[in-house]
């Protein structure tokens, strides 16, 4: 059953069982590395200008998320249908929804549950494809084959499917729950990624030379692959943020998204679509919002990794 | 085909995919009877005028077999490509002649039709009295599963066939080729509109050998024929039966139904000429229709009925007064402008306006009067907690959020949850009585009766009554209409049973829907109309242009 | 290499039974009763309700009633029939050209501009067109699909006409809005992809000693950048293409397109175990010969990594 063979990989270091992971001698030394490591890349990253734009905006956000009421006075659950559409003006700044609720206390206050669901969903999948990635493209073989092989079956199950089963069955629709079948229909194309640049650095001269100095799987997997396999997940991964975001309001039309009278992005930009012409700012607003959140998460992700990826420190 | 219509409505509202399913899920609905004769082109008779080809936005039909097709997508059709017993006139919705030349009864219970001789299927097959014997017990049968059999429950003899103790029905017989006898098992004044109905359409012979094939492109005796085979998702194509014995023939010589998944591009189409008829417009479209279609745009109010219904099974709801507060504490006019842009009606009846019997009454709970109903509310002990139920992605959320809105704000009840469910789950729930608040439900009129209104909603133990409602008084009214044999005191009846429902209250009636129908240039739009069953009449539509 | 493949291909048979069974099951865990919603709120008779549940097997316990399913496939090559009585393989038969079209028309748009999109940002680092990526990625993620679709149907179908608005009735044209709808956000991802690839590559050692050498940048690009810059490239595309059941299920309704992703997702709604299932497996069969494929691949732009 082998999958991707690579003979290099069979011949286990003959101390790797000897070496505690991260318990050595040693590891005071690669601790102090690590550290500098890291000093080195906040110090690049406090140099980026991009970086403290995308800060910024993410601590924006995040306030936004935790402190709604810092930004608005308004309450975004008092509506009234008399002013139902109405346009921006200085006492409505985003103008009203169809409910006839200030629009942009709406926005504001939708900021926690698409927030939520976009970052616990991105860091869930990130973590599951990392792990499977890791595993599956650097052991390779038998072990290679029956991760890709699970990865396979959950791709071929519709994520609506899915969605549709699993969140008509839990009594309730909460961030919690629809984040939660957002990662177990969604890890597969994050996992394939991180397998595949596994999969082309586990050759790297380093790797070989750093199994040939004796180290163990695991310290191979954390020191050297994992920093030179992350760029494309990382890369994606900020992306992925705002694809949730939208899946959200996907699941909003199956009738199957967060329930009334529940307030998030996705259902403004579901609610706001039959007004597309019509009234053009219910669309407007949120779709502005998402963009700079995924604007922000792409542009510190991208940030992050040229300040720790080790080929940038030539 | 009850509920909706709201299904083709949800893809109204933007509701993306869901709408695909949605018509094929909730969809049920539909009532056809053919006919459209009446209306201005009653002249046109045997020389047949007109011509020209008309398209029309359709939804794909779920069957195409009489018995079996419960929703609009597939009456519609089915509504051309066939005529039974009778047929509506739809200037009286009263019935009219279809197969049948004339009826007669002494007492409700024993009918005789006395049926036209130059009768034939598209295929030539002659119709006899012996032809709607052998539907009907066909349509019957266990074995065929067709879905709606049970319209035929008060004919004498359904049981014993259900119940596989007889073949056949013994109360549908064939006194000669041309007079066929219907009894029943108790007096049922609507019969003849009834029979307008589409699951008691005439089938041909041929359909009993291979059903399946048959359903592909089915041999009617109505207005139109197949040209070709159903074209799943993609087109229905019929063209003119120049044989068909009625007085008013079709018009267009040709309609072809094209089956569209999403209504916002059928709306786009008909504005870029690939399409000539759009009979559901999306509401969210009401404010720019002027704008995109100026005079090619027509509005028409319908029988679709949506309403607020009560488990009365849970003991908060079982406070008349409860139900009145809540329903004055509903500003319906404000709801159908700001969410609707004006596309319903508000219903202050339980029978559409358009009956004979309809307006009658005056609902005096349906006033929106929001301190009245605060202080009745209060008064009445009303639960403090609500939870409003409605079916999933069909375009209800807005709607139901914004009365919810007016109930706290009106009523100062704090704390109101929604559940919202797929439509298989949520008739599951009402199986089960496990509602525990007000929820929405729709009712279209499968054939132009009052009866059809309440008989089947409100009366005790009647299968789609959800809210478990139950009055002897009301009770008694329905089956003396039923039984009495004149049509007016028949009408005096029904409206004394709706009085009835509109004071009890078991459901807070919230509007009939209007559909606003859009056409392309090549059509003439005063040729246009729809009926209460919500189907534009194609067959007596003016093509202007080739 | 062949041995490689031949296991991969034996791989196939557990994959497909045990999906097949994860989809069957999640159908039949759809609450609600099917055949009642068949025919809405207006009950049909009991007895007829029962005749259907018994036609379509819904009364038996769920192993039994995948038993039954695989063993029509198995004796008669029975895959089963829909609610209204079309038999599962005249629905794939007529909508899989229409859905592989689609797929196939999205995949060469992405590629082609997502490939270019991103040598070119890279190679223009943080100059306007790499910001122009940037943004209309970000532009394109944060608008919902069906408002990309219904922009795309305005413009270039309604008002300049160059592109029917929906339908299959005019040729390959029919697919270029509904794929430029699909490849939408997996353009961008792919072009940011390949940009930050292709930065790493040109900043590793070989790239800089062939430009040191004095090799045309072009040539380095093409010989030595991009190459190794393809692997999370191909895999995307692999990924995404795995994905398209789920995107062509809101853009064939959109552009009324009668391909699969509408099928499965009515059938999903109407809980017709069958259809589900016949469909799934399908893809299920897709996505197995794409990652053979994908891995395949690997090998050929980076050599170091084998098959046996």
């Amino acid at each position: 059953m082998s999958e991707i063979h690579r003979p290099e990989a069979r011949v286990e270091p003959i101390d790797s069982t000897i070496e505690p992971v991260g318990g050595s001698a040693t590891s005071k030394t690669k601790k102090v590395e690590e550290a500098s490591l890291l000093a080195d890349a906040w110090r690049s990253l406090r140099r980026n200008p991009w970086f403290i734009v995308s800060a910024v905006l993410l601590v924006l956000f995040l306030g936004m998320a935790l402190f709604p009421q810092l930004f608005t006075n308004n309450d975004p659950r008092e509506c009234l249908l008399g002013r139902s559409r109405q346009s921006p003006s200085a006492e409505h700044w985003f103008g009203t929804d169809v409910q006839g609720c200030d629009y942009y206390s709406r926005v504001i206050y939708g900021a926690r549950n698409s927030i939520a669901v976009g970052f616990i969903v991105a860091i869930g999948t990130f973590i599951i494809a990392v792990v499977l990635g890791l595993v599956a493209g650097y052991f390779g073989s038998w072990v290679d084959a029956v991760i890709s092989r699970i990865t396979d079956m959950v791709f071929a199950v519709p994520y609506i499917l899915g969605a549709l089963v699993f969140l008509n069955v839990l009594e309730s629709r909460g961030v919690r729950e629809v984040a939660f079948v957002l990662i177990i229909f969604m890890w597969p194309t994050m996992t394939r990624l991180m397998r595949g640049s596994v999969i082309s650095v586990v050759n790297s001269e380093f790797v070989l030379a750093a199994r040939a100095l004796g180290a163990g799987p695991i310290t191979i997997m954390r020191r050297h692959i994992l920093p030179n396999s992350l760029g494309p997940v990382i890369g994606y991964a900020t992306v992925f943020t705002g694809i949730i975001i939208g899946a959200e309001a996907t699941l909003t039309f199956l009738g199957v998204g967060l329930q009334l009278p529940a307030i998030s992005w996705g259902l403004q930009l579901s609610d706001a679509q039959p007004f597309l012409q019509t009234v053009p700012h219910l669309l407007l607003f949120p779709v502005i919002f998402v963009g700079l959140t995924v604007f922000a998460f792409m542009t510190m992700g991208d940030a992050i990794r040229d300040a720790l990826d080790p080929k940038s420190k030539k | 085909m009850h509920v909706n219509k709201t299904s083709r409505r949800s893809r109204a509202t933007g509701a993306v995919a869901v709408s695909a399913a949605a018509a094929l899920v909730l969809a049920a609905c539909g009532g056809g009877d053919d006919n459209g004769g009446d209306t201005g082109n009653g002249e046109a008779a045997a020389g047949v005028e007109g011509g020209g080809t008309v398209s029309a936005y359709n939804c794909e039909p779920q069957f195409l077999v009489p018995a079996n097709s419960t929703e609009v997508c597939g009456s519609w059709v089915l509504g051309s490509l066939f005529t039974g017993l009778t047929q509506t006139d739809f200037d009286t919705y009263e019935p009219t002649a279809g197969v049948a030349e004339s009826w007669d009864t002494e007492d409700n219970v024993t009918w005789t039709f006395t049926l036209g001789e130059d009768w034939t299927f598209h295929d030539g097959e002659a119709i006899t009295a012996q032809t709607f014997v052998d539907t009907y017990n066909w349509a019957v049968d266990p074995d065929n599963a067709q879905q709606s059999a049970n319209f035929f429950d008060n004919f004498l003899g359904y049981q014993e066939v259900v119940d596989g103790d007889a073949e056949e029905m013994e109360g549908v017989r064939a006194v000669d080729d041309y007079t066929l006898e219907i009894e029943l098992t108790e007096p049922f004044s609507p019969l003849p509109d009834m029979l307008t109905y589409t699951a008691f359409y005439p089938m041909p012979s041929v359909a009993y050998d291979d059903i399946e094939a048959f359903e592909q492109a089915p041999v009617g005796n109505g207005r139109y024929m197949m040209d070709g085979e159903w074209e799943h998702d993609q087109q229905i194509a019929v063209n003119r039966f120049e044989d068909w014995a009625g007085e008013n023939p079709g018009l267009p010589e040709r309609i072809e139904w094209r089956i569209y998944s999403e209504v916002d591009t059928a709306y786009l189409d008909v504005q870029a000429g690939n399409l000539d008829i759009l009979d559901a417009a999306p509401p969210n479209r009401r404010t720019t229709v002027e704008a995109d279609f100026g005079d090619n745009a027509q509005d028409f109010d319908t029988s679709a009925f949506t309403y607020l219904g009560f488990p009365l099974y849970q003991e908060e709801f079982q406070d008349a007064d409860v139900r009145h507060a809540l329903s004055m504490a509903i500003d319906r006019e404000l709801i159908i402008d700001n969410i609707f842009d004006g596309a319903q009606t508000p219903a202050e009846n339980i029978i559409p306006p358009d009956l004979i019997e309809g307006n009658e009454n005056t609902c005096e709970f349906c006033q929106y009067d929001p301190e009245a109903a605060a202080d009745l509310y209060e008064e009445a002990g009303g639960p403090e907690e609500l939870t409003v139920y409605f079916n999933s992605g069909a375009g209800h959320e807005d709607w139901v959020e914004a009365v919810a809105n007016q109930w706290r704000d009106n009523l100062g009840i704090e704390d109101i949850t929604f559940e919202s469910l797929e439509f298989a789950q949520y008739l599951g729930l009402h199986d089960e009585e496990a509602i525990t608040g007000p929820y929405r439900l729709g009712w279209t009129l499968s054939y132009p009766s009052a009866q059809y209104a309440m008989e089947p909603i409100y009366s005790t133990g009647a299968s789609s009554n959800y809210a478990d409602y139950s009055s002897e008084e009301f009770d008694a009214l329905i089956s003396q209409a039923n039984a009495e044999t004149d049509p007016d005191a028949a009408a005096g009846l029904y409206t004394d049973a709706e009085a009835i429902l509109l004071e009890d209250m078991p459901v807070i009636p919230m509007w009939f829907t209007n559909y606003q129908v859009v056409h392309s240039d090549r059509i003439d739009g005063e040729s246009l109309f729809m009926d209460q069953a919500t189907f534009t009449r194609l067959e007596q539509v003016v093509v202007t242009q080739e | 290499m062949t041995r490689y493949i031949i296991r991969r291909l034996l791989q196939f048979i557990p994959v497909i039974l045990i999906s097949t069974l994860i989809v069957y099951a999640l159908v039949f865990a759809i609450p609600g009763d099917p055949i009642r919603a068949l025919a809405g709120d207006r009950p049909m008779s009991d007895a007829v309700r029962e005749t259907l549940r018994e036609q379509y097997n819904l009364d038996d316990p769920f192993l039994i009633q995948y038993f039954k399913y695989i063993w029509g496939i198995v004796t008669a090559l029975d895959f089963g029939s829909t609610f209204n009585g079309r038999p599962v393989t005249d629905i794939i038969e007529q909508r899989l050209p229409v859905t592989a079209t689609l797929a196939l028309v999205t995949l060469v748009i992405q590629t082609i501009m997502g490939i270019i999109a991103g040598i070119l940002a890279a190679l223009y680092r943080d100059r306007f067109f790499d910001r122009f990526v940037q943004v209309s990625t970000v532009t394109m993620v944060a608008l919902p699909t069906l408002v990309i679709g219904f922009l795309l149907q305005l413009i270039f179908g309604l008002n300049l006409g160059w592109f029917p608005i929906a339908g299959v009735n005019n040729g390959i044209s029919s697919y270029i809005l509904p794929a430029l709808t699909m490849a939408a956000v997996s353009t961008g991802i792919l072009a940011r992809l390949v940009r930050s690839e292709l930065l790493d590559a040109l900043k590793s050692d070989y790239v800089r000693t062939a430009t040191a050498k004095g090799m045309k940048q072009t040539r380095v690009i093409t010989r030595h950048g991009l190459r190794n810059s393809l692997i999370p490239a191909v895999t995307f595309i692999g990924a995404d293409l795995a994905s398209m059941l789920g995107g062509s299920i809101i853009v064939e309704t959109i552009f009324n397109l009668p391909g699969l992703g509408q099928q499965v997702f009515a059938s999903i709604q109407g809980q017709e175990g069958t259809v589900v299932v016949g469909i799934v497996t399908l893809f299920v069969l897709f996505f197995v010969v794409i990652n053979l494929i994908v891995d395949l691949l690997y090998g050929l732009l980076d050599p170091r990594i084998r098959y046996e």
